[in-house]
C-alpha cells in the first residue's frame, strides 16, 4: 500500500499558478526527496499534503486514505502527519517533555516521549526549555516530537537550512538513519541537490510548479530527462552531436541531439594538435576544474587531480573518460 | 472535477465569527448613517431656526482649534525632545504624555475653579489691578481649545516622536551627510517624513474632541454632539437625535479627509537602516532655559497642577469639619464602574481574541474585512456610537415584539446591555490590535505544527496561542479597561436610571461647582489611566524593533 498517493494536485495563488498537476506515490518506507530552486512549489506542495492549505483541484491520499479531493478535505490534525520545519517551530513557554509529548493523546504519555528523546539520543533533556539547547539539538527534538504520536507520515521542509554547514551533514545522517530505523515514510523538501541526493531513496525535481523528473538519485543525476533537470542537479555542459567532436558526443547520436556531459566524465592531453583551448582554472580544493573553448564553438568544463596544474591558453584534445557516456537530452526541454 | 471548499475542521466557524463581530460593530453606525436617507422636516426646520447654525459653527471652530494647537503643541514637543540635549530632555521625553491620563472632564472643571470667573486667580487678580481689569474669558471656545488642546496633544507628540525615531533619523543624517545643515535638513527631509504622522495625530485629537459633550458644557461651549446629547436627553426623540448625530459624523469624515489630504500621497514605511535616532544638538544658555521651561510648564499645567490640587481638595475634603458624607456614595459608584469594565474587559478581549486567531484558522481575506471594519468603532465618535447603538437595540426590540417575545420598556428605559453594547463598539478596536500583533508574532510554523500533532484550532489557540500572546492580551485587558473607566460621554447618554459611574459621579458633581468633592473620584480615575501610559512609556523608551 502506497504511503501518499497525490493525482493531478494543482493550487494557484491569485494569478499565479504554484503548484500544477502534480501526481505521484510514495512507497510504504520510502523516503522522497523533493528538490527544487525556491518558488518552484515544493513547500506549497507539502503544505497541502499536511492539510494547511487546500488544493483547487487533485486528490490527496494518506494511507490509502482520501484526504483531499472527492468532497472531501480532512483537517491536519486529523491525518496523522508529522510536520518539521526549517525554524524547527518548537513552543518555547514548553519543556523538551512538553514538547514531544505535545500529540501524544493516549497510553503512556511519559514512556512515549522518553522512547523519542532516547531515540534522536537526548535522554535527559527533557526538563529543559528550547532556548537552552543548541541549534542541532533543537532539530532533533522538533523531529522527536514530530515521530511521538506515530505519524503515518513525515514532511519535513528545509529541516537542515537553519543549521550551519558542519553540522548539517551529521544531522542529515542522523535523521535519515533515524527514519529508517522507524521505518517511517518521509517527504522532505530541499532547494540543496547535494541534500537529495545523499537522503532519498527517490528524488522529485520541482520546475514551476510541475515534477520534471521523479527518480531514482543515480538516474536524475545521471541520466536527467531535461535539460534543467541537468543543470539544476549538478553541473552540466551541453554540447550537440554532429557539430562538436564525436570523442566528446560520441559518434551513435542523430546529429543535432543535445548531450549533457559533467566535468568529471570529462578528460584531456595536452597537445598542440588539440581541438580546444584551456580558458580559465577554477581551484576546488580536491581538484582544479578547467574550462575548455572548443574550435567548433561549444564550451565545457574538465575536473582534474590537483597535483596537476595545467596553465590557462595551452591547447588540449579532450574526451569522454572511459565508461562515461554523453547523455542525450530530449529536444523538448 | 471541482474542488470542495467545504472544510469540517470548523475552520468556518472562525470566519464566521469575525463576521458577526464585524456586523455587531458596524450596523449601529450603519442605522444612523441611512437615518439622512428618511429626514423629519420638522426637526431640521426647527433645529435650523435655532440653535443648528451655531453649533455648526462652533464646532468648526473648536476642531480646528484644538488640532492646530496639538500639532503646534505635540509636534515642536516631539522635536525639542528628540533634537536636542538640555537639562531634563530625558525626563521629559516620557513625562510629556503624562497628560494622556487627564481625561478633558476633569482638567476642564479644574481650569473653570482655578482659573474662572470666580477662581482664585481672577480674585487675586481683580484685587491688585480692581474690579475691572481685563482678564481673558475663560469659560469660552478658547478656554476650551486650550483645555483640549493640553489633554490631547500626547497623541500628536507619541505620533510624531515615533517617526522621527523609526523613520526620520536615518534620513536626516544621510542629508547631513550630503551637505544639508541641520535647519535645512529638518525643512526639506524630516517635516516631510513626519508629516503623516501628525496628520494622523491631528485627526486623532479632531475625533477625541468631538466626541465630547460634557467637557464643552462647561465653557458654555455648544458644539454638533452637546446638541444630540441635548435632544436626546431632554426630549428622548429618537429621530430627532439620530438625525443631529449624523451631522457628527459628517465632521468625524470630514476630519478623515483632512487626514487624507494632509498626507497627501505621502505613505512612508518604517524605513530599515540601523539608525540610532537623531544625533541631538546640546543646548546651552537661554536657549536651555527656554526649552526646560517650556517642558516644564506644560507637564505642570496639564497634569502635575492639576493633580496637586485634587490632592489638595481631596484631603481637605476628607479630614475637613464638615464630615465626609460623599465618602459613603463612594463605593456605589464605583461599584458599578467595576462591573461596567470589567464586562467590557472580558467581553473585547475575548472577542479580540476570537477574531485574531480567526485571521490564522479561517479565510485570510475575509477576516481582514472584518478587522478593518471592527477598527470603525474608534474612529466613530461616542454620540454616534449611541445613537447608532440605540437605534440597533431598538430594531431589536421590535422584531422581539412582534414575534411575541418583547420585553416591555426593554430600550426605552435604558438597560446595562445596550451601555455593555455600545463600550464594545467604541473600544474593541484597540483591543483587537493589541491582540492581533501578539497573535500575528506567533509564527505560522507553530501554528502548523500544533494542527499536525493532532490539536484542533481551540486547542491550538489554548495551548499555543494563549501562552505565547498572553503579554499582548494583558495589553489589550488594560487599554479597553482603561478607556472604558474612563468614558463619559457614552454612559451619560446610554446609563440606565441611577446607573451612575466615578466619571457621571464626577461630572455631576463638578457642574454644581462642587469640585472639592469631585476630586477625590477624579483622582482615582487618573491613577488607574496611568497604567496604559506607563505602558506606552516602556514601549517610547524602548528600542526600535
Amino acid at each position: 500500500m502506497s504511503a501518499l498517493v497525490l493525482d493531478g494536485v494543482s493550487k494557484r495563488f491569485d494569478d499565479v499558478v504554484a503548484v500544477d498537476d502534480v501526481s505521484l506515490q510514495l512507497g510504504e518506507h520510502e523516503l522522497l526527496a523533493l528538490v527544487g530552486p525556491s518558488g518552484c512549489g515544493k513547500s506549497t506542495l507539502l503544505r497541502m499534503i499536511a492539510g494547511l492549505q487546500p488544493p483547487e483541484s487533485g486528490t490527496i491520499e494518506l494511507g490509502g486514505q482520501t484526504v483531499d479531493g472527492h468532497g472531501v478535505a480532512v483537517a491536519p490534525e486529523r491525518r496523522g502527519v508529522g510536520l518539521v520545519f526549517q525554524e524547527h517551530a518548537l513552543f518555547p513557554h514548553l519543556t523538551v517533555d512538553d514538547n514531544v509529548g505535545f500529540g501524544v493523546r493516549d497510553g503512556d504519555r511519559g514512556g512515549r516521549v522518553a522512547e523519542m528523546l532516547e531515540l534522536v539520543g537526548l535522554r535527559g533533556y527533557g526538563r529543559r526549555y528550547p532556548h537552552e539547547l543548541s541549534g542541532g539539538e533543537r532539530q532533533r527534538v522538533a523531529l522527536a516530537r514530530a515521530l511521538a504520536p506515530r505519524p503515518t507520515l513525515l514532511l519535513l521542509d528545509e529541516p537542515f537550512a537553519s543549521l550551519d554547514p558542519n553540522l548539517r551533514a551529521r544531522v542529515r545522517d542522523d535523521v535519515a538513519s533515524i527514519l529508517r530505523t522507524t521505518r517511517t515514510p518521509a517527504v522532505f523538501v530541499t532547494h540543496d541537490q547535494n541534500e537529495s541526493l545523499a537522503i532519498g531513496d527517490r528524488v522529485a525535481v520541482m520546475q514551476a510548479g510541475r515534477i520534471a523528473q521523479i527518480d531514482t538519485p543515480e538516474r536524475v543525476f545521471h541520466a536527467p530527462t531535461s535539460r534543467f533537470v541537468a543543470a539544476f542537479m549538478g553541473e552540466a555542459s551541453f554540447l550537440i552531436a554532429g557539430t562538436e567532436p564525436p570523442a566528446l558526443t560520441g559518434d551513435d547520436l542523430p546529429a543535432g541531439t543535445t548531450v549533457m556531459v559533467r566535468p568529471d566524465d570529462v578528460t584531456f592531453e595536452p597537445t598542440d594538435a588539440g581541438d580546444a583551448l584551456i580558458r580559465s582554472a577554477e581551484f576546488r580544493g580536491s581538484a582544479w576544474c578547467y574550462t575548455l573553448q572548443l574550435d567548433s564553438g561549444g564550451e565545457l568544463r574538465s575536473t582534474r587531480s590537483h597535483l596537476e596544474r595545467i596553465a590557462v591558453g595551452t591547447r588540449v584534445a579532450p574526451r569522454l573518460r572511459p565508461g562515461h557516456r554523453p547523455v542525450p537530452i530530449p529536444i523538448s526541454s | 472535477m471541482t474542488s470542495t471548499s467545504w472544510r469540517p475542521s470548523s475552520t468556518w466557524g472562525w470566519s464566521a465569527s469575525a463576521i458577526v463581530a464585524a456586523t455587531l460593530v458596524v450596523v449601529p453606525v450603519g442605522m444612523l448613517a441611512t437615518s439622512v436617507l428618511s429626514p423629519s422636516r420638522d426637526v431640521w426646520a426647527q433645529q435650523w431656526s435655532t440653535r443648528l447654525p451655531g453649533e455648526l459653527v462652533t464646532t468648526a471652530v473648536l476642531l480646528v482649534g484644538v488640532a492646530v494647537g496639538s500639532i503646534v503643541l505635540g509636534a515642536g514637543l516631539a522635536w525639542l525632545v528628540s533634537a536636542y540635549r538640555f537639562p531634563g530632555s530625558g525626563t521629559f521625553g516620557w513625562m510629556l504624555i503624562l497628560p494622556f491620563a487627564m481625561p478633558s472632564y476633569i482638567l476642564g472643571f479644574l481650569t473653570l475653579s482655578t482659573l474662572g470667573r470666580t477662581g482664585p486667580v481672577q480674585d487675586a487678580w481683580r484685587s491688585a489691578f480692581g474690579q475691572d481689569a481685563w482678564f481673558p474669558a475663560v469659560e469660552s471656545l478658547g478656554g476650551a481649545i486650550v483645555a483640549f488642546t493640553l489633554v490631547l496633544y500626547p497623541y500628536v507628540y507619541l505620533l510624531t516622536r515615533a517617526a522621527l525615531r523609526d523613520q526620520a533619523a536615518g534620513a536626516y543624517q544621510a542629508a547631513r551627510t550630503l551637505g544639508a545643515g541641520p535647519s535645512e535638513a529638518a525643512r526639506r527631509v524630516v517635516l516631510p517624513l513626519v508629516r503623516p504622522a501628525i496628520a494622523a495625530g491631528g485627526a486623532v485629537v479632531m475625533m477625541e474632541t468631538l466626541t465630547d459633550f460634557a467637557t464643552v458644557q462647561y465653557f458654555g461651549v455648544d458644539t454638533v454632539s452637546v446638541g444630540v446629547f441635548r435632544i436626546w436627553r431632554g426630549t428622548y426623540d429618537r429621530d430627532a437625535a439620530s438625525e443631529i448625530a449624523t451631522l457628527v459624523l459628517a465632521f468625524a469624515l470630514m476630519a478623515i479627509g483632512m487626514e487624507r489630504v494632509a498626507r497627501g500621497r505621502a505613505k512612508f514605511g518604517q524605513s530599515g537602516g540601523a539608525a540610532s535616532g537623531l544625533d541631538r544638538r546640546v543646548l546651552t544658555g537661554w536657549r536651555a532655559v527656554l526649552a526646560t521651561s517650556t517642558c516644564a510648564g506644560i507637564v505642570l499645567g496639564a497634569f502635575v497642577g492639576p493633580v496637586i490640587q485634587l490632592s489638595v481638595w481631596a484631603i481637605r475634603e476628607q479630614t475637613g469639619n464638615r464630615g465626609t458624607p460623599l465618602l459613603d456614595q463612594y463605593p456605589g459608584y464605583l461599584w458599578h464602574s467595576v462591573q461596567l469594565v470589567v464586562v467590557t474587559v472580558v467581553i473585547c478581549t475575548l472577542v479580540a481574541f476570537v477574531v485574531a486567531n480567526a485571521r490564522r484558522f479561517g479565510g485570510r481575506r475575509t477576516t481582514q474585512l472584518a478587522s478593518r471594519a471592527i477598527a470603525v468603532g474608534y474612529a466613530v465618535p461616542g454620540p454616534v456610537v449611541g445613537i447608532g447603538v440605540l437605534l440597533a437595540t431598538v430594531a431589536v426590540d421590535r422584531a422581539l415584539g412582534r414575534i411575541g417575545l418583547g420585553l416591555p420598556g426593554f430600550v426605552a428605559t435604558g438597560s446595562l446591555l445596550v451601555l455593555v453594547y455600545a463600550y464594545t463598539v467604541r473600544f474593541l478596536a484597540p483591543g483587537l490590535s493589541a491582540v492581533e500583533s501578539g497573535v500575528g508574532q506567533v509564527p505560522e510554523e507553530m501554528t502548523a505544527s500544533a494542527r499536525t500533532l493532532g490539536a484542533p484550532p481551540i486547542e491550538t489557540a489554548r495551548r499555543v496561542h494563549v501562552p505565547l500572546a498572553r503579554a499582548s492580551l494583558f495589553t489589550a485587558a488594560v487599554l479597553v479597561g482603561v478607556d472604558a473607566l474612563k468614558e463619559l460621554p457614552i454612559v451619560l447618554l446610554l446609563r440606565p436610571f441611577g446607573f451612575d459611574t466615578l466619571p457621571v459621579w464626577v461630572y455631576n458633581l463638578a457642574s454644581e461647582s462642587r469640585y472639592e468633592q469631585a476630586a477625590l473620584p477624579a483622582l482615582s480615575i487618573i491613577v488607574v489611566a496611568l497604567l496604559p501610559v506607563y505602558l506606552l512609556s516602556r514601549r517610547l523608551e524602548g528600542s526600535p524593533r
